[in-house]
């Protein structure tokens, strides 16, 4: 059996001289919940689609349930299910209707446990999709991406620009499918504090490049702030490794890094400073310096 | 069992319920012989992925504040390994030291620090009666 869900190798997409994903490499392993962030323009979509082989990889290789998703996309599509970005549905039909067409395209459909999900969401059955409100399409999106017990869900923004309560719906239905042994998971977001509820990988991309790619517990425990408050005498910030600064200016300073030691405060400590302190943070907050960092790095 | 995430402090998630678990036996919110939630339960109450509350309890039995009874689910261990002295001096000092980090920002001397603290603490004696 295969260890992977995901394999994407060297994945690059052109739109004509847009270079929307570059160079990406990223596995997925079997049962894990893997969260792809990065902000608008980033280059979601087109991974996402590409590993649906609704895109044609510009290069590189990928691999989907050990399918080719360009080539087998019938046998994949069984075994996957998608929530497009866009949650586009058959607006004139009913709820109950969509679900019957649903059913109908997949062997494994479960009847009882879609209706189940149909029941906790409160979908009216009865209602013309397009008269449901956003919220109720987003959760009908989902449900019919889970209905057939896919072993592998795709889900694009699963919840963006939906309010509070819609979006706790959808992120404990989302746990439910984790709960069942074996079902992978790959998400893309933007919002934050959902990636870190539910992540076990995290994959940070910007213009198209994954800048991080890291078990979630790990990039938590490299990531730190430093906070210091020198006492009059201070390094300028060329002479202090592996670190960034990340706000402040004259005695008080913060300092992000990514790689955290012990020893990296040796060199902090060299100046005695009047207060030194070390913070974890956030998932929103290693998002932004990892963002930052690369822009600079790209300035220079 | 209540537990609280905070998303914005930085901390890990399992390690938050690590901490709580810990308070809330060494306070004694939670007895020996309680059951906690299971994995699923949790998991959903707190929307987070299980893989985390089973690593916060895997990490809970380590420590001896749990055990594990096959089938039956997870409980505060028997042999009141209520957490000792020093560790609930940890978690006292913990907030002390956030309390002294502010007064620096605040440019408050250690001294007025000191005094602040003993009439606090005149101030609890009295509205407890002792
Ligand atoms: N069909 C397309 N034709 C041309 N450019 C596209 C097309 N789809 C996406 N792009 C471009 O590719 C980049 C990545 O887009 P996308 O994958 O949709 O990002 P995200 O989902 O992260 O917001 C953007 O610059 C976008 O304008
Ligand atoms: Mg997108």
């Amino acid at each position: 059996m295969n260890r992977n869900s995901i394999q994407l190798q060297n994945l690059t997409k052109v739109f004509r001289h847009n270079v929307a994903v570059h160079n990406l490499s990223l596995k997925v392993e079997v049962g894990k919940v893997y969260g792809l962030v990065g902000d608008n323009g980033a280059g979601k979509t087109t991974t996402i689609k590409m590993m649906l082989g609704l895109l044609h990889p510009t290069q590189g290789m990928i691999e989907v349930l050990g399918y080719d998703p360009w080539r087998d996309g019938p046998n994949l599509k069984r075994l996957v299910g998608y929530v497009s970005e866009k949650r586009e549905m058959y607006g004139w039909m009913s709820v109950e209707e969509i679900l019957w067409f649903n059913a109908q395209f997949y062997e494994t459909w479960d009847e009882r446990y879609a209706d189940e999900i149909c029941r906790k969401m409160e979908l009216p059955k009865i209602a013309k999709v397009k008269q449901l409100s956003r919220g109720m399409r987003a959760k009908l999106a989902l449900l019919l991406a889970m209905g057939h017990r896919p072993e592998l869900l795709i889900l694009d923004e699963p919840s963006s620009g939906l309010d509070a309560i819609v979006r706790r719906e959808i992120l404990e239905n989302i746990i439910s499918v984790i709960q069942t042994e074996g079902r992978t998971v790959f998400f893309s977001s933007h919002l934050l504090d959902e990636v870190e509820r539910i992540a076990d990988h995290v994959g940070i991309i910007s213009r198209g490049q994954l800048l991080k790619d890291a078990p979630l517990e790990v990039l938590k425990e490299k990531s730190r702030r430093i906070r210091v408050v020198w006492n009059g005498n201070m390094p300028t910030t060329e002479r202090l490794h592996n670190v960034r600064l990340m706000q402040g200016a004259g005695k008080e300073e913060a300092y992000y890094t990514d790689d955290f030691r012990e020893d990296l405060l040796d060199q902090f400590k060299a100046y005695q400073p009047k207060c030194l302190e070390v913070e974890t943070l956030s998932l929103e907050e290693i998002f932004v310096e990892t963002i930052r960092a690369a822009k600079e790095s790209q300035w220079r | 069992m209540l537990i609280q995430i905070d998303l914005t402090n930085g901390v890990p998630i399992f390690l938050q319920i690590v901490r709580q678990v810990k308070y809330k036996v060494a306070v004694g919110a939670l007895m020996p012989g309680d059951q906690l939630p299971s994995v699923r339960q949790l998991a959903g109450d707190l929307r987070i992925n299980p893989n985390t509350v089973a690593k916060s309890y895997t990490e809970l039995e380590r420590a001896g504040i749990i055990v594990t009874k096959r089938g039956a689910g997870c409980f505060v261990a028997e042999k009141t390994v209520i957490i000792e002295k020093e560790e609930r001096l940890k978690i006292i000092a913990a907030h002390v030291d956030r309390a002294l980090t502010e007064a620096f920002h605040l440019d408050i001397p250690l001294k007025e620090v000191e005094t602040l603290f003993h009439q606090r603490m005149e101030h609890v004696k009295e509205r407890s009666g002792q």
